[in-house]
């Protein structure tokens, strides 16, 4: 009976080890804060910036985030279009002192309705 | 001694050893997990994710957006199949631009939460610009139209001049070639403000019934005009006017 349960005690152990670093791997982007401690996620940028979608024909080539504040320069910036059927995505550096970024992307055909989602990493 | 220490330790098990080895590598693996989970430097690295809802006709039927002027000139004329939009002050000839989005297209909806939803702009394409800066007004329109209805005669604000007062905007442009103004060529203008708007639509604290554009002061002695790409403009499909709303996450 000692065994079984020292056996026992030895999965549920190695299960939890391996456990942990799945639970930390599977934060949602969205999360603001980090397990128990509540560590807040800062943000370069909480105000408002500018988007624009970048045409040639009927397609999205390009946007372009403007009036990025000054704390994000040197920040990876990600841009992703959905345009309800199909995605494309891009990336760049904030420059210096923040400002305006024009990502091209992949073309994708403009609807209207999309969805433009951006995050900047960093710095 | 030696059958109650062998006992007692629970050190063997079917002639090899208990796995208590095993036991402490696994505990301190799992402390060591733990641990690197709870140090992860979030707090020293941004990140800044914003999602936005970009509303852009892309044919003259398209449902996304509707838009017409009214002209005080041609008070039962409609003109909601036009290729141009146009602002205009002048006694007697004074026209009035609306536009009305359908906000319930965006995918995933608007946040309810009105502090959510950080900048909403609206956006047009000014064929040209006036010689004198005018200030253009932008206001949340409080009863319904339609595209193909609506006159200078029908319109939800009615037929006087000026009304409603300036106060009761929700965001102004410049436009125009002298210096200091905020636009003042020919292109995509910087675009009204209408966050608060948006957010009340997309709330229920208030109904969608689009936008009235007007000059800031109607009446003028002379004509002083700007005219805008439409949803039915066909020179360029990028000239139909957009609205931009950027949320949080």
């Amino acid at each position: 009976m000692r065994k079984r349960l020292l056996i026992v005690l030895a999965v549920v152990l190695a299960t939890l080890a391996w456990a942990a670093p799945g639970f930390a791997g599977g934060l949602s982007p969205s999360s603001k804060t980090l397990g128990a401690n509540g560590l807040a996620v800062p943000r370069c940028d909480t105000n408002a910036v500018g988007v624009t979608q970048n045409l040639t024909a009927a397609n999205v080539v390009s946007v372009t985030i403007s009036n990025i504040d000054a704390a994000c320069a040197n920040g990876t910036l990600r841009v992703t279009v959905n345009n309800g059927t199909t995605t494309s995505s891009g990336s760049g550096t904030v420059p210096a002192g923040g400002g305006s970024l024009t990502v091209t992307i992949t073309s994708i055909a403009q609807q209207h309705a999309d969805e433009v989602d951006f995050a900047i990493s960093g710095p | 001694m030696a059958s109650r220490r062998s006992r007692g330790s629970g050190s063997r098990i079917r002639g090899g050893r208990w796995p208590v080895p095993w036991l402490i590598a696994a505990a301190v693996t799992m402390s060591a997990s733990v641990a690197f989970a709870a140090s992860l430097p979030l707090a020293s690295q941004n990140l800044t994710v914003y999602r936005t809802c970009y509303l852009w006709p892309t044919s003259g039927t398209d449902t996304a957006e509707y838009d017409s002027y009214v002209s005080q000139q041609n008070g039962t004329t409609n003109y909601g199949t036009s290729a141009s939009l146009s602002v205009a002050t002048q006694n007697n000839k004074n026209m009035r631009t609306y536009l009305r989005f359908d906000l319930t297209l965006c995918s995933p909806a608007l946040p309810t939460t009105a502090s959510a939803i950080k900048q909403a702009t609206l956006r047009l394409y000014a064929s040209a610009v006036p010689t004198s800066c005018r200030t253009y007004d932008i206001f949340a329109v409080t009863a319904s139209w339609t595209e193909t209805g609506i006159t200078w005669n029908n319109q939800p604000f009615g037929t006087a001049i000026n009304n409603p007062a300036s106060s009761q905007r929700t965001s102004y442009i410049t436009i125009g070639t002298p210096g200091g103004c905020q636009n003042t060529a020919a292109g995509w203008v910087n675009g009204w403000d209408v966050t608060v708007d948006v957010r009340n639509f997309a709330s229920g604290a208030g109904t969608n019934y689009g936008w009235m554009i007007r000059d800031d002061v109607e009446g003028n002695s002379s004509a002083i005009s700007t005219t805008f790409a439409s949803q039915e403009d066909t020179t360029s499909p990028s000239r139909k006017p957009p609205l931009i709303i950027t949320y949080q996450t």
